[in-house]
């Protein structure tokens, strides 16, 4: 090599460049990223973006092709380009475009191997490896998670879980308009609804008709506000159950309210958010997998990447 | 009551695992009282705070995200679940200029409901270029796509590349890089379309609390020469077809009829519990090729089927209808309101030259279309366009409900990333100053689930906004008891009324039917006030005897003078307007043999336009006087901030927001009278039945000796349904058929009786005894009674009261 061939300590690369010092007696594959593959994959980055990479995009683009060859070989292990019909037509037509003149597909398919292409063709290698992370990261009927994981990943993400505290209400509505003396109809209505005992359901039929419900809830804080105005809620918030109180200020006007039931903030059952559980718990799974299962294939690897320019690694 | 339903993947596996706890939270809340009139397709808890009566939901049925082609060039990152966060009130990040995803926003009110409806066109194509080793990741195409906001040319160039198959009539099937070995678009797309069901299924809410509904859709994308023939799909539940159908697969047979034929085959006929409607958007840009006249009946009775409802009202602009303010015309309108938020633009291709309104197609726009369905309904039978409103955003930076004007973020990823660019000129000549950050759908519906949404579209029980939340209500029909300040208003119009997006017949006497509008005003959100009312409006559209149509906008409530205004300083306002407005109305013009119709149009006082407030942050006032040296000054981009009533058609400084309701349509052989007893007895099979309906006008020709006449009652169960066989009905007169039969061996009917008195009117008497009725909840609630008669047809729900032991409803 023209270059000296240094082994730089580059971002996540510096952990693969340790395990080049292993002992001696390592039956581990070797992965050599030659200085030619690192400089074409910095060239590609460059084509695209107009930008030459900087260091710590030098450092990704570096992991995202060890992680590509690792997965490439992986597939190629496991004979996927046996198995999958697009990389066995792509290699027939490969081996027909270079001019080969075995008729049957078969052979056309072996020739094309014993040049290699199974390995060097983009198009083949990149197929493999979404492959392989495909398969890596599949779903599988024992992603299924149990209750009792359910349960444990429900507390442990409490925050996104949780239910506000709810309030379950009717109120009677005074209009703000048509209505001169609001504040004292109010005052009046409120003391002879208390004075009376008026029942909650028969309380709205003596106000005004409020075009979306006499009866909230059981709304969060938000929702109710969503409703009625900013500020409604916390006017609530001291208000005694099963009991007229008000008048309280909304954006329309006056409530006299009776609050029906009060409930706590809470986390819920796992049957109620079941789907969100699930759905949530097993995409991290998927992605957990991937990178549990890259790790361990490149656990197999001896990895060594040749920097010819330290200025270029800088 | 459930249907088990089916699905591939792991979706499939997540619903069918949560069936069963889901089962048994339903089963265990099973007596509750609160009876809806559709039937429960769905596996899941019932809401906690159902309601008869109903309530409005806010919802974005518009929203575009990553999977998204035009917004992931655009450097949109939003995936679907991210969407789904942010609708729910959680932040995401928009990309900067330099395409990194760096700009958080936050929705000050979360939505109650959405649907991600990103394109299906290139659903594949789109991740092929975005997996790392994915075959095509290094195509040129790819690299493209890939490529982030930093030079806006070449992203409209790219626009042009991968969007739509805009500018071609006979677009390819798809990108060459599809046909390459080991690219498999439609694999990819399958795989990407289940993501998104995923997505949707991991943000619904079953469980009783009710707290958010997503709902599973996508976009067809038809845009011949580039005229905008979209529209969304949305699915009423989890069961949806395996592929989503796009233009690329239904190009051939043009736009719709190929997609609801597959809609049909792989969604509502193929007995997998799946419902789909499709709604149509941006008329205002379908170069007058939205809504051709349907071929014949059939073609305009399935276009009414499958398409209830227009997107009237988004970012790039309205539809409703269009007013140029220095021409002093309007397209078949003389509506001065109409110059609201308009793209000058007919077309988003080159091919479409920008019209002056005397050739601006006057069915881009839903007002005349709406007038031209009540004409060819005169010749057809049927009306092919009867549209409720729903409104959207169509963000493509996946963020539904971001309609606030004040520190709007834009919705076009990179492409609108900072106010300069908001306010610029852009790919296929759009002036983005002229775009707004779009509407809300709300639905009147009694709980937040997918059923329940899905039937307040399917009824079109519905409003648009644009962008504001005002609570709107809107009945028509007799409405005896209804009578504003009275708190029954909302049930006794429930009781004795139709609500938007239904259909009324004459009232007896043959006078104007009322119609009856409700309105608060938007209550604000956190550090923001909400904006008084200034009026209510009726449109009406009708069409005469010499089969002429025509359009009046009768003020209803509040005033057009009103007092309030705006600080053009600081934009605050002066002088109040109405938190509420409440009205009974008649149609002063009414004549009893026009078809008609009746939307509300509530209007709120004047606010600044997002444009003025961006632009008076940046230091150009466009109510100054030297604005124009402003924006010379503030840069060539703000130009725009100087546009306003002296000069231009449109754009205005103040907007004054609103909100649509769908219509009500009057037909004259509509339904003039409902009544029906359901007597329930203790004893079973002793209920009786005894219903009386009658029809405005009986078409010549009709023999209802010679056609079958078939009655249904339901609420979410079926409660009674008989067909009585033509010739059952026995001719006794020329104005009278009687059908007799002491066994009751039909449905139990003993007797019914048909008669068409003095006016013209049919009347329909039906007597049933020895039932079994206990379908019916015994409580207050809404009963759907549908009855056939060869061309005569009524679908009417009426809120049932329950007095002892009978239920009643109408009169």
């Amino acid at each position: 090599m023209r270059h000296a061939a240094c082994f730089a300590a580059l971002g996540a690369a510096l952990l693969l460049l340790q395990k080049i010092l292993l002992p001696a007696g390592d039956d581990r594959l070797e992965l050599v990223l030659a200085e030619s593959d690192v400089e074409r994959i910095y060239t590609a980055w460059q084509s695209e973006t107009g930008v030459r990479p900087d260091a710590p995009t030098r450092a990704r683009l570096l992991e995202e092709a060890i992680e590509d060859e690792i997965l490439l070989r992986e597939a190629l292990a496991l004979g996927l380009d046996h198995k999958e019909p697009i990389v066995r037509e792509r290699l027939v037509q490969l081996a027909r475009y270079l001019g080969s003149d075995a008729a049957p597909a078969a052979g056309l398919e072996a020739e094309a191997r014993a040049l290699g292409l199974d390995r060097r063709d983009p198009v083949v290698r990149r197929h493999l490896i979404q492959s392989m992370r495909l398969l890596l990261s599949r779903p599988t009927r024992n992603d299924a998670p149990s209750d009792a994981e359910l349960e444990a990943y429900r507390v442990a993400n409490a925050a996104r879980f949780e239910r506000p505290a709810t309030l379950r209400f009717v109120h009677v509505y005074l209009s703000r308009e048509g209505r001169p003396d609001l504040a004292s109809d109010a005052d009046r209505l409120l003391r002879w609804l208390r004075r009376e005992r008026v029942a909650p359901h028969e309380g709205p039929a003596l106000g005004d008709a409020f075009a979306a419900g006499a009866r909230v809830g059981p709304a969060s804080a938000a929702r109710i506000d969503r409703l009625l105005g900013v500020g409604f809620s916390e006017q609530l918030a001291e208000a005694a159950s099963g009991y007229w109180s008000g008048p309280h200020t909304s954006a329309y006007g006056l409530h006299l309210v009776w609050i029906e039931r009060r409930d706590p903030a809470r986390l819920p059952d796992v049957d109620e958010v079941r789907n969100e559980l699930v759905h949530r718990l097993l995409r991290e799974r998927r992605e957990e997998r991937l990178r549990r299962s890259l790790a361990e294939l490149r656990g197999r690897y001896r990895i060594r990447v040749e920097i010819a320019d330290a200025r270029g690694a800088g | 009551m459930s249907v088990a339903v089916r699905l591939g993947g792991w979706l499939g596996w997540v619903s069918s695992s949560i069936s069963a706890a889901a089962l048994c939270l339903a089963v265990g809340a099973a007596a509750r009282a609160d009876t809806p009139p559709w039937q429960r397709t769905e596996t899941r808890a019932p809401c906690a705070d159902f309601d008869t009566l109903r309530r409005p939901l806010f919802g974005d049925l518009h929203v575009h995200t990553s999977f998204s082609q035009d917004a992931y060039i655009r450097a949109t990152r939003v995936t679907p679940q991210d969407a789904y966060d942010f609708a729910r009130g959680q932040t995401v990040m928009l990309p900067d200029l330099a395409g990194a995803s760096t700009r958080p926003v936050t929705l000050a009110r979360p939505l109650d409901f959405t649907a991600v409806t990103d394109h299906a066109e290139f659903f594949g194509e789109v991740r092929v270029c975005t997996t790392p080793g994915s075959p095509a990741y290094g195509e040129d195409l790819c690299v493209r796509l890939r490529e982030t906001g930093i030079d806006v040319d070449r992203m409209s160039q790219n626009n042009s590349l991968f969007s739509f198959p805009a500018g071609l009539p006979d677009p390819p099937d798809s990108h060459a890089f599809c046909s390459l070995p080991g690219v498999d678009c439609d694999g990819d797309a399958v795989s990407l379309w289940q993501e998104t069901q995923a997505a949707a299924e991991g943000a619904y809410d079953r469980s009783a609390a009710c707290a958010f509904t997503s709902l599973i859709g996508y976009e067809h994308t038809a845009a011949p020469l580039g005229a905008h023939l979209h529209r969304n799909v949305i699915f009423r539940n989890e069961a949806v077809p395996a592929f989503a159908t796009s233009y690329l697969e239904t190009k051939q047979g043009g736009a719709p009829e190929p997609l609801w034929s597959a809609l049909e085959s792989d969604c509502l006929e193929a007995g997998t519990g799946c419902e789909a409607l499709t709604i149509p958007h941006n008329s205002n840009l379908s170069g007058g090729l939205r809504w051709p006249d349907p071929a014949d009946a059939d073609a305009a009775a399935r276009r009414q089927a499958r398409e209830p409802l227009v997107e009237i009202y988004q970012h790039k602009g309205a539809s409703e209808c269009r007013f140029d303010r220095l021409a002093g015309l309007g397209a078949d309108t003389t509506d001065e309101l109409c110059t609201f938020e308009q793209d000058p633009r007919q077309a988003q291709g080159p091919v479409f030259p920008r019209p002056a309104i005397e050739d601006y197609p006057r069915r881009n726009l839903v007002r005349n279309t709406l007038k031209d369905g009540l004409a060819l309904e005169d010749g057809l039978g049927v009306n092919p366009f009867r549209l409720g409103f729903v409104g959207g955003t169509d963000t493509h930076s996946g963020t539904p409900g971001a309609t606030e004007e004040a520190g709007w973020e834009g919705h076009r990823g990179g492409l609108d990333a900072d106010v300069e660019r908001r306010l610029s000129t852009v790919g296929f000549g759009s002036e983005q100053a002229r775009f707004s950050p779009g509407g809300l759908t709300v639905a009147w519906a009694e709980e937040n689930s997918r059923d329940a949404l899905y039937s307040a579209l399917e009824r079109r029980e519905t409003y648009a906004t644009s962008g504001t939340r005002p609570v709107v209500r809107f009945f028509a029909g007799h409405l005896g008891g209804v009578v504003c300040g009275r708190p029954d208003f909302v049930e006794n119009a429930y009781r004795r009324g139709t609500p938007m997006g239904g259909e009324i017949g004459p009232v007896q006497g043959g006078g104007s039917p009322r119609f009856a509008v409700l309105a608060l005003k938007d209550p604000g959100s956190p550090g923001r006030a909400g904006t008084d009312l200034q009026r209510v409006q009726i449109v009406k559209a009708w069409v005469d005897g010499a089969g002429q149509t025509h359009e009046r906008v009768f003020d209803v409530a509040g005033s057009p003078d009103g007092v309030a205004a705006v600080d053009t300083a600081t934009c605050t306002p002066i002088g109040l307007g109405h938190s509420e407005l409440c009205t009974v109305w008649r149609d002063p013009e009414f004549d009893r043999g026009q078809r008609a119709l009746y939307y509300a149009r509530v209007v709120e006082n004047p606010t600044c336009r997002w444009s003025t407030l961006a632009c008076k942050d940046a230091g150009v006032d466009p109510f100054s006087a030297s604005c124009d040296a402003q924006a010379a000054s503030a840069g060539p981009a703000f130009a725009a901030c100087c546009l306003d009533e002296a000069d231009d058609p449109f754009m205005e400084p103040l907007i004054q927001e609103r909100a649509w309701t769908s219509p009500i349509w009057y037909r004259p052989e509509g339904v003039a009278r409902l009544g029906a007893r359901l007597g329930l007895r203790d004893q079973s099979d002793q209920d009786h039945l005894r219903l009386s309906l009658t029809f405005g006008r009986v078409p010549g020709g009709l023999d209802p000796a010679a056609e079958d006449l078939s009655v249904r009652l339901a609420d979410d169960d079926e409660i009674y349904g008989v067909t009585l066989p033509a010739g059952a009905l026995e001719a006794r007169n020329e104005r009278s058929w009687v059908f007799v039969d002491r066994s009751g061996s039909q449905g139990g009917v003993r007797s019914a009786r048909f008669r068409i008195n003095g006016r013209g009117e049919g009347k329909l008497d039906l007597s049933a005894r020895r039932l079994d009725l206990s379908g019916a909840d015994r409580s207050d609630h809404m009963i759907r009674v549908e009855v056939e008669l060869g061309s005569l047809q009524a679908d009417e729900t009426r809120l049932a009261k329950l007095r002892g032991s009978q239920l009643r409803l109408g009169r």
